[in-house]
């Protein structure tokens, strides 16, 4: 401190407060009555004109198609899945679901409808845990919803990433913005009044009148060719720490039962009219050569058994295995990163199944598992991540 | 629903709801006047501050009430002055070490579970405050149960002590109050009637508190964080908007709540002590803390450097004095070695600059220079640019990360800004002005948004008046209100994104 402040004898300093009360009282400043009710009750109406012509805009359009179905014609950007997932589900028209993690992003839904004949929506969820694809079964069989109450739920396409079984099972991934998750008008407000609905949602789109595909909604079409292959891969593969100790096999049995029965089976059992067809994507090699440093191979694979056969006690279940496409995982031209595939990959999961190649039957899954860790036993890694 | 001032539950909720009671309350109560209007009103206050602190959590709101508690018995204890040194050296030492254990349990690994109780930084020094007011004869607590012995700015009931300490508008970021700041205040609330002028001035504050906060600080915040995020990467034009944004959005972000609770306070009457002047105009390192977070300074000097001694004990102890205050400063804005350089730059500076105002030559030289306004605006950059560098180890992970961005921020001019650090300050609003004047395709139009917020926030943070001056001080007109009715609905369409005041971690 430069300087002790003065104090007075009681202790106070002798700047007071009420001296800035005072100065600012000054006759300059005084308004009559008739001027601070104008300006009052200018600042109340254009305040509220303001907010209102948001509102009211945001009602009309409804981006996230939280109140009606879209506007027809009207040129609606789709790339919020947290925000419009919900939306999507209960107001769009549809008789089957894409969902799971950003392993769906890049399905194209007239895939779908070539090789099954089914107006599929596609509702991923980037990172999704369990209780994520539990949420988007929730809006998608809302029966009050409008797509309920124009036709059933027949098929849900959902990836299965093993990983996140252990997951809490009411954890989701991100802060969710639940007054879209509700049917409350109250806690509207803010997506009433909000500018990134305003500008990025309702008005961008009027300028730039580039409507988003929903065929290809959420898709990472942004990556063009350079974005694949060994180099590209490599270049930003972090290899996992080395683990001494090994996982027992069965540490993952138990989260992963409760994550099953609570936000997968529940739907299932309730749903007897969907036929849920779940999927074990194709990570590339990279991904068993990280299991393997991480020491859990074993616990991996028990992991994937376990819900495979859990699955398929179900009439109305499916499950396909893609990881042991030995020629596809184990080329890095079909990935972006050790694994995310390309689009390509998705079409043919979209074409198998339609035609039932890579589907796994009661009491299969421990074959395909043999036949993977086949494939991880074989595969030199050294010479394989070796700098050329 | 965390009711923060930026956020639709305080705008939409809390405000009508604190604003419409505050002034029903008498109608309500119907023909009693004076002390009874009074005390409902208080105890309206008080239950509006506490269910606005419950609102971010039970377990702060426990604790919160546990230290009220405590300290109240405490500053009852000490007011029957048996042993009230005693006790109050207890209060201190209990408010200090409860303050330390949570800002310190984390980082010195006691506990990385350990959350520290929002706002604690503040509220802690507002009970020692207390306490120490009390033992010094300056506060007189009533016994609960007491007859009371009048009004008067020394003496608090209960219901006084739990206002001052649980007073929303301040709860959470400061000011720093005294109490006899709002005593006076308290007492004559029973005569408080709607001022429809001071209302308006009231809402004027804080719709400008608004805007530098959500529509300024929190654009600026997006550079700075990318700025970070690619520190090697970034170019020396990179490193300088860094720092001198990350500058601005400090002062914007902290001014700006201030504004808002000053705003809001003011529409019920109540004026609460200014916490920053035009902190970066200052000449020197001790005019910056005679304008920075004024009630803190204030803190410091009279609960700690005047008690050390001040300066009345020697150049040496004058100058240890200084250092002390700063590197506790340092140490209660947060835990880290980064807090402690910043409280030491400051501290050293602040020594250095005392030193020389203590030569005598320098004296006369100073009085002879003092007015010369070239040498007050070379007084001016050289003390911006110190406390700029400086608020890199407030900001930065690590004294290596501060370091490594300010030796490229004074490394050798070059004159390239990345396009991705200006595209990471950018407001939509000013695409669509760009769209609309046909700028959108000129090659530097994505720098322009960074830019015009920065050059706009500069102005603020250097303008001849605070918004609070302005606020007292304007026309009531019409037109006036018009602009501001449009501030405050673009600030309210603005709220949609997730923001957090920079302080709120204290």
């Amino acid at each position: 401190m430069s300087k002790d402040q003065t104090i007075d004898k009681s202790g106070h300093p002798a700047e007071d407060i009420r001296s800035s009360q005072a100065a600012g009282a000054s006759s300059d400043r005084e308004a009559s009555s008739a001027q601070v009710c104008k300006a009052a009750a200018v600042f109340a109406g254009t305040a509220a004109a303001l907010l209102i012509l948001c509102a009211v805009l945001t009602v009309i359009v409804d981006p996230f198609f939280h109140y009606h179905a879209p506007l027809k014609g009207f040129p609606y950007v789709v790339d919020n899945q947290l925000s419009q997932n919900p939306g999507m589900a209960r107001n769009m028209t549809y008789d089957s679901i894409i969902t799971g993690s950003s392993m769906t992003v890049n399905f194209n839904t007239n895939d779908f409808r070539e090789a099954m004949g089914v107006n599929a929506l596609k509702l991923s969820s980037n990172g999704a845990y369990p209780k994520d694809i539990a949420n988007v079964l929730d809006f998608a069989y809302d029966e009050h919803s409008r797509a309920r109450k124009a036709s059933p739920l027949t098929n849900a396409f959902i990836a299965i990433d093993v990983a996140v079984f252990t997951a809490g099972p009411e954890e989701v991934k991100y802060p969710q913005p639940t007054y879209l998750y509700d049917k409350s008008p109250l806690n509207d407000i803010p997506y009433l009044l909000n500018k990134d609905v305003l500008l990025q949602y309702v008005l961008r789109p009027i300028v730039e009148r580039e409507a988003t595909d929903l065929a290809t909604v959420y898709a990472t079409t942004w990556q063009t060719e350079e974005y694949f292959g060994k180099d590209w891969v490599l270049q930003g593969f972090v290899p996992s720490e080395v683990r001494e100790k090994e996982e027992p096999k069965d540490a993952y049995r138990e989260k992963t039962e409760i994550n099953l029965e609570r936000n997968i089976l529940s739907y299932v059992r309730q749903h007897p009219e969907t036929e849920f067809t779940f999927f074990f994507p194709p990570y590339s090699i990279l991904y068993w050569y990280n299991v393997e440093r991480e020491n859990h191979l074993e616990a991996t694979m028990a992991q994937y058994e376990q819900i495979g056969e859990t699955l398929l006690k179900e009439d109305n279940v499916r499950v396909f295995y893609f990881q042991d496409m030995e020629d596809v995982v184990t080329d890095l031209a079909n990935y972006s990163d050790y694994e995310h595939y390309s689009p390509a990959i998705n079409s043919y999961m979209a074409a198998c199944f339609g035609s039932g190649e890579h589907e796994v039957h009661p009491g299969g899954m421990h074959e395909v598992l043999d036949h993977m860790r086949s494939i991880v036993d074989s595969f030199d890694f050294e010479t394989f991540l070796a700098p050329q | 629903m965390k009711p923060l001032f930026n956020s639709y539950s305080f705008i939409f909720v809390f405000l009508p709801v604190l604003t419409v009671g505050f002034y029903l309350i008498p109608t309500v109560i119907g023909v009693l006047r004076g002390s009874a209007v009074r005390s409902v009103r208080k105890w309206f206050l008080i239950a509006i501050s506490l269910a606005f602190y419950a609102c971010f959590g039970w377990r702060d709101f426990f604790i919160f009430a546990a230290g009220i508690l405590i300290n109240g018995l405490l500053g009852c204890a000490i007011s029957r002055r048996t042993g009230a040194k005693a006790i109050t050296a207890v209060g201190v030492i209990l408010n200090i070490g409860f303050l330390a254990f949570f800002k310190y349990a984390g980082y010195l690994s006691f506990s990385s579970s350990i959350a520290m109780p929002l706002a604690v930084s503040f509220y802690t020094f507002q009970q020692i405050s207390f306490l120490i007011d009390v033992y010094r004869g300056e506060i007189r607590m009533e016994m609960p149960g007491a007859a009371r012995s009048g009004m008067s700015d020394q003496v608090a009931s209960f219901s006084d002590y739990l206002l001052y300490i649980t007073y929303f508008p301040k709860l959470l970021e400061g000011p720093i109050v005294r109490f006899h700041e709002m005593k006076s205040q308290f007492d004559r609330m029973g005569e408080t009637r709607f001022d429809g002028e001071r209302f308006l001035r009231g809402l004027f504050l804080f719709t400008l508190g608004l805007a530098k906060k959500v529509l300024l600080a929190d654009t600026i915040a997006g550079a700075v964080d990318y700025g970070f995020s690619v520190l090697p990467h970034v170019t020396w034009l990179d490193a300088v908007v860094v720092m001198f944004g990350y500058t601005l959005q400090l002062y914007l972000d902290f001014s700006g709540y201030c504004d808002m609770g000053a705003g809001v306070s003011r529409m019920i009457g109540i004026e609460l002590p200014e916490n920053f002047h035009l902190p970066y105009k200052a000449r020197g390192i001790a005019e910056f803390w005679d304008r920075w977070h004024m009630t803190l300074s204030r803190f410091f000097t009279k609960y700690l450097y005047i008690p050390l001694g001040g300066n009345r004990r020697g150049r040496a102890r004058t100058y240890l004095n200084i250092m002390i205050v700063f590197l506790i400063s340092g140490i209660w804005h947060g835990a880290g070695w980064t807090f402690l350089v910043w409280g030491f730059m400051h501290g050293a500076l602040s020594v250095v600059q005392r030193a020389l105002s203590d030569s005598r030559k320098e004296r006369k030289k100073k009085a002879e220079s003092a007015r010369h306004p070239l040498w007050d605006f070379i007084c001016t950059v050289l003390t911006f640019v110190y406390v700029s560098a400086a608020w890199m180890f407030f900001r930065a992970d690590s004294v290596k990360q501060a370091l490594e961005l300010l030796k490229i921020a004074f490394s050798k001019p070059w004159l390239r800004c990345s396009i991705r650090l200006a595209k990471s300050a950018q407001l939509d609003e000013v695409w669509y002005a760009l769209k609309v004047l046909h700028l959108d395709s000129w090659k530097y139009s994505g720098y322009i948004c960074m830019w015009l917020v920065l050059a706009v926030s500069a102005v603020i943070a250097f303008a001849p008046y605070t918004f609070r001056e302005i606020s007292e001080k304007h026309k009531i007109c019409g037109l006036t209100y018009f602009f501001i009715a449009i501030l405050f609905a673009w600030c309210v369409i603005s709220l949609g994104g997730v923001s957090t005041f920079l302080y709120f971690k204290f």
